[in-house]
């Protein structure tokens, strides 16, 4: 503050100094020319200085950093100045003498009060305080029609002008006419806020009265409103996008959510954050960034299957606009699903999962697109080393209606076939995926969007077995604002997902194999806000499941592969949901909710019914039944408690608990240790009961340095039963009866994790350290078979310690570079121990189950990120990005095996990426 | 993967296929290893019953396990006698026992010499019905080999087989001389046959088959064994004894999984490694890990012989082969270096013009003399 005041002091001097002239004078303005692309601000002054006779006054260690583009012919210098400064701290003022004056924060008088000289003559120098009495507070002349000096009347004025009253609207980008998504809308005092939702709305219930609104959020120059509220009404703001392509902030949420909020465990991404986190590939990578997080691990490389706080792979809800994604990985887990120029935001909730989601017991992954530009025709797009993408978005009606379409490939294919080895050229493996949206404004209340998703993959290793899989999502989604305090969003969506192999190796043998899913859901949810202290949720929704487990069909005339035909599975899910969050006090407040899902399996099928006591085998069936058409024949149901509460430490610290139950009534069955395309997804039936977690996790949040520092330790314990493991060696290929090769496991997870966030600043990031244990046991008396003499056992995904560093330094607004540093402890495996003769043969002895690991993991990755300028009217704004994968090109095993040579058995270890990776992707937008 | 990175392009791929094998030798593997292994079975039918007791390796160690020697085995009976089981070689220990109860219960008893005691669970002597047949089918890629086989009683359910296979074959050359009392003769009919041998070998692989999916418990022509139609052992003759053992579930499970394991482990969509747990345990010190799973049944047999002429005749093993080394002799010394010769056997003379005799030819031994892989003694129960 106090260089604040020498530089006033400064100013005021040689304002002071030149005043009799300026009385004396009545200078004229003369125009200003001036043409700077990314200059610094000391480059505008020296330019202006040149042309004109203005003469710039300011302090210059704050403008140093200021840059400036600027393209005006003949422009008074007031207007140029506006444009230059009108988005920054700074003020200007033009005295008569054509000196210009510029100041941080407040501007500086060029003409002193009426009076003045009469109380103050000569003395100036001593008693600099006054000028700053002297300064207007808030009152920028030039600013007078801005709107947000503006006072707007809302509501209906009345005579008895007290209580509260609710206000709600929209925010928009003011360029696009996009719905602007979480940014905040609050008041300071009364400290009452909001974020905007999903599509822009916001409702605050306020004291009715006079009160100032602030708007701020990222990647949008904060702004504020100065509103009168009488009763109800409505507000709708228009934003000013920040015309930097990356912002300096990491994580979205407004700044003191992490203490604020009521929510725990939930990590929301913008795709900013996303897009700087260097790639193996270059391509900017929701599910790898979501990887980063504490609580989110994967087996390995190559796998995008995630395990969140200890559950497996199939426990986490994936949701696309509402539409839930089976496999969210392209070639082998090499790339996510999601192109990233279509994906607005991605949110993880891990801990407190709202009532309104449900159906797997580990995490909700939402995925949300981006709505098309509503004013114009743009484009984004990418060029690196395998794939390409290519988005177009613009109005179909302006102002109400708008598209976004986007398309991702590879050309690896074209790659394999460069190669020399033989292998190499009869492989392939390619991708696409398209996804469009349209969103349209229907009138002030309702809005419809639609949404569509394909994508397909094909990979053949060596001539002779063709994988394929791919992706159906479509889903429309109606917002419908009943009134200021009921908010109703209905929503369709359609899933399908499939894969085959087809083997054309020999004729005999030809043979395809197709597995296929299909869901549709409807689903109805409403916010209520009856009174400002509470929010209510309710809603109701329902799935309905088909699978075709697996047809086996000979592929020629000649095959000898008998067709085979798994019955298909068909299954109800209906869950209704109520939560209700409300402040108890102004430090206490609370959030309960309830769902209760009801599941039915229903016909036609084909039902076996095992000897209770016995373990379940062909040999313990005892009965047969057969089911017509949707008949019911399994139901399961339950309630799934939702709680959360948050105790206020002080302004900047909070105590967070929560408790989840959750109820899951789709099963993966894998017995690989990754997430493979050949997966086999099963409905719970009368042999394979829904699998139930609860958790229990405590966190303490605080934010330091004026919220630029957010700190957060949470816990958890996590209990689950009766999720599926499966029977040692267990065949899950075109079996008929399933339930007998698998278990039901318990398992139980529990675990710390302290994260560090810089949100802004030149250097942001985070740093991560969690310790958790997943362990497992298979204990029942059902099974012939008890895993490790029915002790808990350590996950495939068990790893304790785990560190992550991502960070971004911004040398200037083009030049960023990104560093990622990931160390964890390598992840379990059963190792054969030794070898002996039984049965004429050579064996091998394994170790308990997964009772070795692998060599700890660790990788490095940087990324030097070189935007173009940013001039606004430019033909296409366009960045490269050059990043190194695997620095120091360690060799991560990834699976580690074992193989008879040579009369002795050898261990190798196989790691998918041994060294480093230096990647080059041109981005553009336009 | 060791590829020169020689184009650009093939570098850039590398990134994606490039993923990396490196050996790998984590300190448990390395770490010598020392569990008792049972293997063998309690002979419920009067016949043999052989255990053999062994050490298991380190994997990285090569040649034969250690037999475990010295040792007292008995079977025993629950709340009866005992019947010792005499070790007849280092580590293999086997005695007749009398025809046991199937109504009773037995176990293996073992004391090591380091004073250690084992013991199995006691299990049931199941009786093994009987062989009905031993049949083949010529299909498209090889000779199947299949067992049918009943139990009246549907008593037994899981059955477990073992086979033993014998060849007829020849060696790759024909030798046209040999030293008899240090003279090179002729080979004549009279000659010790080098040519013709037979060739036995036990299964390595574990069959399995249940009938409890069926109705009853019969299974017709269960497919055993498969030979593929190039291969050597259906060049002349071929025979198999197949032997039938009754199995409980418990056992049928630890033979199945013990199949399962055998598989190659590891790559990128492997399943994973499955646990095996025996029903043998050490009386002395609870923990300690034991190998195997005795059972008690009894065993039938039966074989099957079928010869070339009875294959379709498109089956065709390829040639033989020799390309080992050869060397030439002179006259006068060949006796004398043959004497101590063991990798070359006297094959034929070498004649110049006129057949005047220049030298002998001498062969690699494998190429000549079939006694190097087999025996030239016409099992019993070839047919002649």
């Amino acid at each position: 503050m106090r260089q604040f005041y020498r530089g006033i002091l400064l100013l005021l001097l040689t304002a002071i100094s030149c005043l009799p002239h300026a009385f004396a004078q009545e200078a004229k303005q003369p125009p200003v020319s001036v043409s700077l692309n990314q200059q610094p601000f000391p480059e505008f002054v020296r330019a202006v200085e040149a042309a004109t006779d203005y003469r710039f006054f300011y302090n210059p260690a704050y403008l140093d950093s200021l840059t400036v583009t600027v393209q005006v012919k003949d422009k008074p210098l007031e207007t140029v100045l506006e444009q230059v400064l009108g988005n920054t701290a700074f003020k200007f003022a033009i005295d008569a003498q054509n000196k210009v004056y510029i100041t941080k924060g407040k501007q500086i008088q060029v003409n002193l009060p009426e009076g003045f000289f009469e109380i103050q003559t000569g003395t100036t120098e001593k008693r600099p305080v006054l000028a700053s009495d002297f300064m207007p507070a808030d009152v920028g002349s030039r600013r007078r029609a801005s709107s947000e000096l503006k006072l707007y009347e809302v509501g209906v004025r009345s005579a008895k002008a007290a209580g509260k009253a609710t206000l709600s609207g929209r925010l928009h980008n003011a360029a696009t006419g996009e719905p602007v998504i979480g940014v905040s809308v609050y008041l300071e005092s009364p400290m009452i806020g909001t974020v905007s939702d999903q599509d822009g709305f916001y409702t605050l219930s306020l004291p009715v009265g006079r009160h100032q609104l602030i708007i701020k959020g990222m990647g949008m120059q904060a702004t504020k409103r100065q509103i009168l509220l009488h009763s109800d009404g409505k507000l709708d703001i228009a934003l000013e996008e920040d015309a930097r392509m990356l912002k300096e902030v990491l994580v979205e949420a407004d700044k003191d959510k992490n203490v604020t909020g009521l929510q725990m465990g939930v990590e929301k991404l913008d795709i900013r954050t996303i897009k700087q986190v260097p790639t193996a590939f270059g391509e900017s990578d929701i599910l790898r960034v979501v990887l980063t997080l504490p609580g989110v691990k994967s087996v390995g490389e190559g796998s995008t299957g995630m395990n969140v706080r200890g559950g497996s792979t199939d426990q986490n809800l994936i949701l696309f606009n509402g539409a839930t994604i089976y496999n969210p990985s392209h070639l082998f887990g090499f790339f996510s699903a999601f192109n990233p120029d279509i994906v607005q935001s991605a949110e993880l909730f891990k801990s407190a999962i709202p009532a309104r989601y449900g159906g797997r017991l580990a995490s909700v992954l939402e995925i949300k697109t981006r709505e098309g530009n509503k004013k114009k025709l743009a484009g984004a797009g990418g060029i690196g080393l395998l794939t390409s993408r290519l988005t177009l978005e613009g109005p179909i009606v302006s102002d109400k209606t708008s598209f976004i379409i986007g398309g991702r490939s590879t050309y690896s294919n074209w790659l394999l076939r460069q190669l020399p080895s033989d292998s190499f050229n009869s492989s392939t493996a390619s991708f696409y995926d398209v996804n469009a949206h349209i969103s349209h404004e229907i009138d002030e209340k309702n809005s419809l969007s639609v949404t569509g998703y394909t994508s397909k993959d094909a990979f053949r290793l060596s001539a002779d077995t063709l994988y394929r899989f791919s992706n159906h999502n479509a889903s429309v989604k109606w917002n419908r604002t009943f009134d200021e305090k009921l908010f109703g969003e209905f929503t369709g969506a359609f899933s399908h997902y499939g894969y085959g192999i087809t083997s054309n190796k020999n004729p005999e043998n030809a043979f395809e194999l197709d597995f296929g899913m299909n869901q549709g859901n409807v689903q109805a949810d409403f916010t209520y806000f009856p009174n400002p202290k509470r929010t209510i949720n309710f809603g109701i929704n329902s799935i309905l499941y088909s699978v075709s487990p697996g047809s086996f069909m000979p592929n020629s005339p000649e095959s000898l592969v008998a067709p085979d035909k798994l019955q298909n599975e068909k299954a109800l899910e209906t869950a209704i949901y109520l939560s209700e969050k409300f402040d108890l006090t102004d430090r206490l407040s609370v959030e309960a909710g309830l769902r209760y899902s009801l599941y039915n399996a229903l016909g036609p099928r084909r039902v076996l019914s095992y000897a209770t006591d016995a373990p379940r085998t062909e040999t313990t069936v005892q009965d047969t039944a057969y089911y017509k058409a949707g008949d019911p024949f399994a139901t399961y149901h339950g309630p799934e408690y939702r709680l959360s509460a948050r105790y206020g430490l002080s302004d900047n610290s909070s105590v967070k608990l929560s408790y989840n139950r959750l109820r899951q009534y789709i099963h993966m069955l894998s017995n690989t240790v990754s997430m493979s395309p050949t997966d086999v997804w099963k409905l719970s039936d009368s042999n394979i009961r829904p699998q139930v977690g609860n958790q229990v996790a405590l966190g303490y949040y605080q934010n330091f340095r004026a919220n630029t520092l957010e700190l957060s330790v949470e816990g958890y314990y996590k209990t689950m039963r009766d999720f599926l493991d499966y029977k040692s060696g267990a065949s899950l290929f075109m079996n008929h009866h399933i339930e007998t090769d698998v278990v039901n496991a318990q398992g139980k997870a529990y675990g710390a994790e302290v994260m560090l966030k810089k949100l802004s600043g030149r250097l942001n990031g985070w740093i991560s350290y969690t310790y958790s244990r997943t362990l497992i046991r298979v204990n029942t008396s059902a099974t012939a078979e008890v895993i490790n003499n029915g002790a808990y056992y350590p996950s495939n995904f068990d790893k304790p310690h785990d560190f992550t560093l991502i960070s971004n330094y911004q040398f200037s607004k083009r030049i960023s570079t990104s560093f990622n540093f990931t160390y964890s402890t390598g992840r379990p495996i059963t190792l054969p121990i030794a070898r002996y003769q039984y049965g004429n043969s050579q064996r091998v002895l394994y170790s308990d189950r997964n009772a070795y690991r692998v060599p700890d993991y660790y990788r490095a990755d940087i990324a030097i990120n070189l935007e173009g300028n940013h001039r606004i009217q430019k033909l296409a704004h366009s960045s490269w990005t050059l990043a190194v994968y695997n620095l120091t090109g360690r060799k991560n095993p990834y699976s580690v095996f074992f193989k008879a040579e040579e009369g002795e058995i050898r261990g190798y270890q196989l790691s998918i990426f041994g060294q480093p990776i230096p990647t080059l992707t041109y981005n553009f937008k336009f | 993967m060791n590829i020169q990175l020689r184009t650009p392009v093939l570098w850039l791929f590398l990134l994606l296929l490039g993923s990396c094998i490196d050996p790998f030798q984590p300190e448990v593997v390395e770490r010598p290893n020392n569990y008792l292994v049972v293997d063998g079975y309690i002979n419920s039918g009067g016949e043999l019953t052989t255990f053999r007791l062994s050490r298991t390796q380190n994997l990285t160690e090569k040649g034969e396990p250690a037999a475990e020697s010295g040792a007292t085995v008995v079977v025993e009976e629950e709340g009866g006698a005992g019947y010792a089981l005499p070790e007849l070689t280092a580590g293999v220990y086997a005695a007749r026992l009398q025809s046991l109860n199937p109504e009773r219960q037995y176990r293996l008893y073992i004391k090591t010499t380091n004073g250690r005691e084992y013991a199995s669970d006691f299990v049931p002597a199941t009786p093994t019905p009987q062989i009905d047949e031993v049949a083949w089918q010529a299909e498209s890629d090889g000779l199947l080999i299949t067992v049918s086989t009943h139990d009246d009683q549907n008593n037994t359910g899981y059955y477990r087989w073992e086979y033993e296979e014998t060849w007829e074959f020849t060696a790759a050359e024909k030798a046209t001389v040999e030293i008899v009392n240090g003279q090179v003769r002729d080979i004549t009919p009279e000659s010790e046959n080098i040519y013709t041998c037979w060739r036995t070998e036990p299964s390595t692989t574990i069959r399995l088959g249940t009938t409890t999916k069926n109705a009853s418990d019969i299974l017709r022509n269960f497919p055993v064994h498969k030979i593929a139609s190039d291969s050597d052992k259906l060049r002349i003759g071929y025979s198999i004894l197949v032997r039938q053992f009754a199995q409980t579930r418990a056992a049928y499970e630890y033979w199945e999984n013990l199949k399962r394991n055998t598989e190659d482990i590891g790559s990128l969509f492997d399943p994973l490694p499955s646990q095996l747990t025996g029903n043998i345990q050490s009386l002395s010190e609870p923990d300690e890990l034991v190998i195997g799973f005795v059972s008690a049944n009894s065993a039938t047999e039966k074989r099957m012989f079928v010869s070339k002429s009875e294959l379709p005749k498109n089956w065709q093993a390829p040639r033989l082969l020799c390309v080992a080394d050869s060397t030439n002799l002179p006259v006068n010394g060949a006796v004398e270096k043959m004497k101590n010769e063991k990798y070359y056997v006297l094959k034929k003379r070498i004649l110049g013009e006129g057949n005047v005799l220049l030298g002998y030819q001498a062969k690699f031994r494998g190429c000549v003399d079939c006694r190097e892989y087999g025996t030239n003694v016409r099992p019993e129960f070839w047919p002649q």
